[in-house]
């Protein structure tokens, strides 16, 4: 038999299923793209010349009533949610070995910079020293950087840009915070201690934003009360930040994006607050999430994707069960995806969602939802499974790079170890 | 985007999405995948369509956007695909049938690495000039040439596994195919 390619070819597309693309949905998922690509491009030098009085933010007098009710709301199904293995580009697994320095105890991935290099955090058995390096995850190289000269404890990522890294971890004295920038054209660390005051909760790690006038804002709740959390702010870059309490910001969680700062609130109020104005994005919490009955005042959680809200709420379930909802404001709230996870990152296309809850929300009494470890598609209003729900959730967005935990057996049957994953997701 | 820009490029879309489906299919093997490939594509060019030039191919733009699109997306899903034929249990009386024969085509298709299919899509489907793949992959044109004669051998091989025999010359396209031989093997 003789078969003549271009022939075959056309045979083979000649009878396609049925197919009637939706061209509305096509430019809806444009303009929503289109719109993120705009605001992205003002960049992040917008937000520095926003002037933003923060006094301004929650509580200010001027408050326009709230926008018409959302006119569309989406709710994704994570059962439904298409199982997508991505090809893994880095894991922890080859950072472990063949250190030359000798073995070490453990690496995890923190976060993903802008230009798109994995933060990666080595932990040694013989020493507590922090020590971080940036692997190019395509490149499969790891520059180690120079140690900033602190202990190891709690890592949390505040910022990571082709100009600096900024993170903090717990210093040695009880309620203290070291603040460390990493110049990275320098090479160089700039280290300042913050203590809050004792009273907050120690047990889980503070909420922590960057404010446009380089102040870093710690938001922690009050140990073992159910007081609703409080705010305080330090220099960024001052070697002996003066603390600054921030009342204004009592009971939010807050984030600043290009348009100015956003804050939400466990009544559901969502506001973002610019220089001359105050837009409310939401004045309900979603339906059927009532606030946890021991715990009403329990802060919600916030990200920006570009600068479109993500709110995860705790949600009442039974007697003392708490569920989390995650609720992404689209287009000022015209647009409300709502979804049963818990939005661990967040970037302009893309928002990680995790079963669970948060570590400040754990509970025995929790119900375990639908187990696994989503990706929102913020075009498509999509959402896709990229893996299973691992004990130690972590996840970070980045130049197209999505890092998120999975696990596998660790040599014994009862233990499973985090393995650290990084692949491109477009 | 202006509301005639709008209109504009929904006209468009409506008269490209299918084209780009079947160019799609061809490349990852699913019609399913093939529409949503057909939908990023769309949804690209909708953002770039403000800054497009009319007097250029909007639908080659369109296409080399959904074959790199594929070609990703193929590279993504290598490691997990099953394949959904055993070409081994293919005989030669089957082969005869133009179903069995479609099927052998996609199946060896698919054996392909995804720049290869590309390669042999663009050139034997799309009938695009050796310039104007290299263009589409953003690769040279000695890389097309390779690519494509590697792609060939392969089809060739894969259809006399099973008593088949692969042309590259219809009657419609002698002319075409003799300069198609001397471009895919210097």
């Amino acid at each position: 038999m003789s078969t003549g390619l271009r022939a075959a070819l056309q045979d083979a597309v000649s009878a396609p299923p049925p197919y009637d693309p939706d061209v509305t949905a096509i430019v809806d998922a444009g303009v929503r793209r289109s719109r993120r690509r705009a605001r992205a491009a003002v960049g992040a030098g917008a937000a520095a010349v926003v002037a933003i009085a923060v006094t301004a933010g929650v509580v200010a007098g001027l408050r326009p009533p709230p926008d018409p009710e959302p006119a569309k709301v989406v709710r994704l199904d994570l059962e439904r949610a298409e199982h997508v293995r991505l090809d893994v580009l880095a894991t922890t697994r080859a950072a472990v070995v063949g250190q030359p320095e000798g073995p070490l105890e453990r690496a995890e991935f923190e976060g993903v910079t802008s230009d798109g290099l994995v933060l990666v955090n080595r932990h040694r058995n013989a020493s507590r020293a922090l020590e971080l390096g940036l692997l190019d995850p395509a490149g499969g190289t790891t520059d180690w950087l120079p140690p900033p000269g602190v202990d190891n404890r709690e890592l949390q990522v505040v910022d990571l840009t082709p100009e600096r890294l900024v993170v903090v971890t717990r210093s040695r004295g009880a309620y203290g915070y070291e603040v460390l920038v990493f110049d990275r054209a320098a090479r160089t660390w700039q280290r300042s201690e913050v203590k809050l005051p004792g009273r907050v909760e120690v047990h889980v790690g503070p909420q922590l934003a960057l404010g446009p006038d380089d102040r870093l804002y710690f938001g922690a709740m009050t140990e073992g009360q159910p007081y609703p959390v409080s705010w305080w702010s330090a220099p960024l870059t001052d070697d002996s930040p003066d603390l600054r309490e921030e009342p204004e910001l009592e009971g939010a969680s807050v984030a600043w994006s290009d348009d100015g700062m956003v804050s939400a609130d466990p009544s559901g109020r969502v506001v973002v607050s610019g220089p001359d104005e105050e837009r409310v994005v939401s004045d309900q919490r979603p339906a059927d999430c009532a606030t946890p009955e021991d715990f009403p005042d329990m802060p919600v959680g916030l990200l920006l994707a570009g600068d479109t809200p993500v709110v995860t709420y705790p949600c009442r379930f039974g007697r003392s069960g708490v569920v989390s909802r995650t609720v992404i404001y689209e287009d000022g709230g015209r647009t409300v995806v709502e979804v049963h996870a818990w939005a661990r990152s967040a970037d302009g296309d893309h928002v990680v969602l995790a079963s669970g809850l948060p570590p400040s929300l754990s509970r025995p009494s929790a119900t375990p939802e639908d187990d696994g470890t989503f990706v929102v598609d913020l075009d498509g209003l999509t959402v896709s499974r990229i893996g299973d729900a691992p004990s130690q959730p972590q996840s970070a967005l980045g130049a197209g790079l999505v890092l998120w935990t999975s696990e596998e057996p660790s040599g014994d049957r009862q233990h499973t170890r985090p393995v650290f994953n990084v692949a491109r997701l477009d | 985007m202006a509301r005639r820009d709008d209109d504009e490029f929904a006209a468009f879309a409506a008269a490209s999405a299918a084209s780009l489906r079947r160019t799609a299919y061809l490349i990852c093997g699913d019609w399913d995948r093939a529409a949503d490939v057909a939908q990023e594509a769309l949804i690209r060019m909708y953002v770039a369509w403000p800054r497009l030039d009319r007097e250029r191919s909007l639908l080659g733009y369109a296409r080399r956007t959904a074959v790199r699109i594929a070609i990703d997306q193929a590279r993504k899903r290598s490691s997990r695909e099953v394949p959904t034929l055993d070409l081994v249990d293919v005989t030669t009386d089957d082969v005869t049938s133009q179903v069995t024969d479609r099927v052998l085509l996609m199946a060896a298709l698919a054996d392909l690495p995804p720049r290869q299919r590309a390669c042999v899509v663009l050139r034997y489907y799309e009938d695009l000039s050796v310039d104007a793949v290299a263009q589409t992959l953003g690769c040279r044109a000695g890389t097309v040439k390779s690519q494509t004669a590697r792609g060939l051998d392969a089809l060739r091989a894969a259809y006399a596994r099973h008593g088949g025999e692969l042309r590259l010359s219809d009657a419609r396209h002698e002319t075409t195919d003799a300069s198609t031989a001397e471009e895919v093997h210097p």
